[in-house]
């Protein structure tokens, strides 16, 4: 059993792998075959779908998005470029404790 | 055949819910908007009824507009999902109150002239402020004075807007100014929003008044500060109506206006940025529902009947799931007490149910294939396309991957995955349980078989044609790349996404905090010295006049000029005027 307080902290073991490893400590502790078994999968699928694009037509309207992959690299682009803005010049600039307003 | 506005119903059964208890309470609480639902579909196409106001004008209280059939048909559904996952809480007033904030929204949607629709729309807000009090804690009481404050300020910018463009109207020589159709700007584009002449100021002070409602930054800060400061029920109820009918109203009245496309981009947007910083899961979800009005608003700028059909289709599909979201994040407050996702996580162990609802409901503001979602957003993106707005078409495929990171993965992983809380909560009551797999049951439903909702849009296809095909092997494909992949950049940003336990200012702050420092640091002192200045000048200087001339002790003179007080000074003038009165009547 995990320890309820330390879930969300940093890994003990560090680097890269660490760090992703660190949210899914408590659901490994519970069952690593479950979570290997998700991640097999889904990066199987993820590729399956990227590839797709080699026989599947878009009807294109910019041209950009006839491009095969496109979906899936804008979406993962997207989706970085948004968690960083978000993240590191919003929260940067506007980000306070929750009891803000109650002091 | 319906001959008076279906709301009515909800509005004044509800007047009768307090009076009843025990099963004859949950009878109408389920039995009330069914019956509006029903007569929503009795009204005849060709209603048209009109009350005399002010002698010579008249109000048309009922008559279907182009999107009423959709929007009353899933505001009448809402009441009932709503009704069935309060029943088991024992507030008095919020459930009332409720149905009248439902009952005016369906109102809003017959109405045939602006009046009415400003009366409703002014009565959603009543409802809608007691729902948030009736959250019944400190924090909902100072929330629900800030949003009241916020939708009267609104609803008096709406009205300014109205009797300008009455008078400008009337200086035209127009017999029945209150007319919707005269209110329709949306087709003069950007020209409709011009300073060039009279009565120019209209159009704008309407627009603003609807997009404060519309949750639109930097007016909508009262969404995500009110909302979650209700009751587990209460924001179901909230979270499907004011912005909706907004939705509603820009869509009869700014249909094509370019501005909107903007707004609504930056709606998105905005909802997606605060929605990835937040902590408090019914804030989380607060942020989405204006990043998912923000597509609305988007597909009312566009204007097209594509467009118009994609934003009302979106705003049903959307009350459906956000209110699925928002039953799974209430039973999860409601069994747990906790609302924050640093205290939450692991809840899969047993909560199943309210798990599974919950993601079917993230899938669907997602936009999965198959989901309700799917058949609906799609027509925006589509309309985007086919109009070359390529930044506007840009900026909704990266929002609508964004969805999927801050809600469709955020809520659900942090809710019921990530780390174990400890925390063992049980599924909550049958009923809520109930109305979760009803709604979750509708979303799928709606995914799969998406014709009868295309068929109540305000733009049906002609006989013998297709409205839309939203499923085609490149859709599938495309949206699924598009959402999984950003579902990876949701994994592999875990570390970053790390909850704290922190807020994000917004425009409140100004009025939360910055209108208050200002008071007690700049106007407060200033006031105070003037005061100080007033004495001096007008006081002390008199009395050392007086102690110079001797003149305090003659105190006949002295009374003539004694400061009257307030109130006495107040009967003299009115007597007065009374006075006047009475002559002016005599002669």
């Amino acid at each position: 059993m995990s320890d309820p307080n330390q879930g969300n902290q940093q890994a003990p073991g560090g680097g890269f792998i660490g760090k992703l490893r660190a949210p899914w400590r408590s659901m490994l502790d519970e069952s690593p075959r479950a979570v290997r078994a998700f991640w097999v999968g889904s990066i199987i699928i993820l590729l399956l779908l990227a590839f797709a694009d080699l026989f599947v037509h878009h009807h294109a309207h910019f041209g950009i998005d006839g491009t095969p992959g496109f979906y899936s690299l804008y979406g993962l682009g997207a989706c970085i470029v948004m968690v960083i803005v978000s993240k590191f010049v919003v929260g940067l600039v506007l980000k306070r404790r929750d009891t803000y307003y109650d002091d | 055949m319906i001959e008076f506005p279906p709301g009515l119903i909800l509005v004044l059964g509800a007047l009768l819910l307090p009076f009843a208890s025990g099963v004859v309470r949950s009878a109408l609480a389920l039995l009330l908007p069914l019956a509006t639902l029903v007569a929503v579909w009795l009204v005849p196409d060709n209603a048209h009824v009109t009350v005399p106001f002010m002698g010579d004008m008249e109000m048309t209280i009922l008559q279907w507009n182009p999107p009423t059939r959709v929007f009353a048909t899933i505001f009448a559904l809402m009441a009932f999902g709503g009704a069935l996952f309060s029943l088991n809480q024992n507030r008095r007033v919020e459930l009332p109150a409720a149905f009248v904030y439902a009952g005016s929204a369906i109102c809003v949607t017959f109405a045939g002239d602006m009046l009415s629709l400003f009366i409703f729309w002014e009565m959603m807000a009543v409802g809608s402020t007691i729902v948030v009090w009736s959250g019944n804690t400190e924090a909902s009481g100072r929330a629900g004075l800030r949003y009241a404050a916020v939708h009267f300020v609104g609803g008096a910018v709406l009205m300014a807007g109205i009797l300008a463009h009455v008078f400008a109207l009337k200086a035209g020589g127009v017999e029945n100014p209150i007319e919707l159709g005269y209110y329709a700007f949306g087709p003069g584009g950007f020209d409709a929003l011009s300073f060039g002449g009279v009565g120019d100021i209209a159009p704008w002070l309407i627009l603003i008044g609807i997009l404060i409602n519309a949750a639109t930054p930097p007016f909508g800060s009262w969404l995500a500060d009110a909302y979650p400061e209700a009751s587990e029920s209460g924001t179901v109820f909230l979270s499907a109506f004011t912005t909706k009918t907004s939705v509603y109203v820009l869509m009869l009245l700014f249909a094509g206006t370019e501005l909107l496309i903007y707004a609504g981009l930056m709606m998105a947007v905005y909802g997606i940025v605060y929605a990835i910083l937040e902590n408090d899961m019914r804030r989380i979800l607060a942020y989405s529902i204006v990043n998912q009005v923000g597509f609305m608003v988007c597909g009312i700028g566009i204007g097209t009947e594509m467009a118009l059909n994609g934003a009302a289709a979106h705003a049903f599909a959307h009350i459906i799931y956000k209110a699925l979201l928002l039953m799974s994040a209430g039973s999860v407050l409601y069994m747990t007490g906790k609302r924050k996702c640093t205290d939450l996580g692991g809840l899969y162990h047993t909560m199943p149910i309210t798990m599974w609802c919950g993601i079917i409901g993230a899938l669907a503001i997602s936009a999965f294939p198959w989901t309700s979602g799917f058949v609906s957003k799609s027509m925006i993106s589509q309309a985007a396309a086919d109009n070359h707005l390529f930044l506007a078409w840009m900026i909704l495929t990266a929002a609508s991957a964004g969805v999927f990171l801050h809600a469709g993965i955020k809520f659900p992983w942090f809710v019921f995955f990530q780390k174990d809380s400890g925390l063992r909560p049980p599924d909550p009551p049958w009923n809520m349980k109930a109305a979760m797999i009803f709604f979750a049951g509708l979303c799928i439903l709606i995914g799969v078989f998406y014709e009868p909702l295309y068929a109540i849009l305000p733009f049906p296809a002609a006989a013998g044609e297709v409205l839309y095909q939203p499923y085609t092997v490149s859709h599938v494909v495309s949206q699924l790349q598009l959402l999984l992949w950003s579902g990876l950049a949701f994994f592999l940003l875990l570390p970053v996404l790390k909850r704290t336990l922190t807020i994000t200012l917004d425009f409140d702050w100004l009025w939360r905090s910055f209108f208050p420092w200002l008071w007690r640091n700049l106007l407060r002192p200033l006031v105070t010295v003037l005061g100080w200045i007033r004495d001096v000048f007008f006081i002390e200087i008199k009395r050392l006049a007086a102690a110079f001339t001797g003149e305090e002790k003659t105190s006949g003179k002295g009374s003539i000029f004694r400061e009257w007080s307030l109130g006495s000074a107040m009967v003299l003038l009115t007597f007065t005027l009374f006075i006047f009165l009475v002559v002016g009547f005599m002669h």
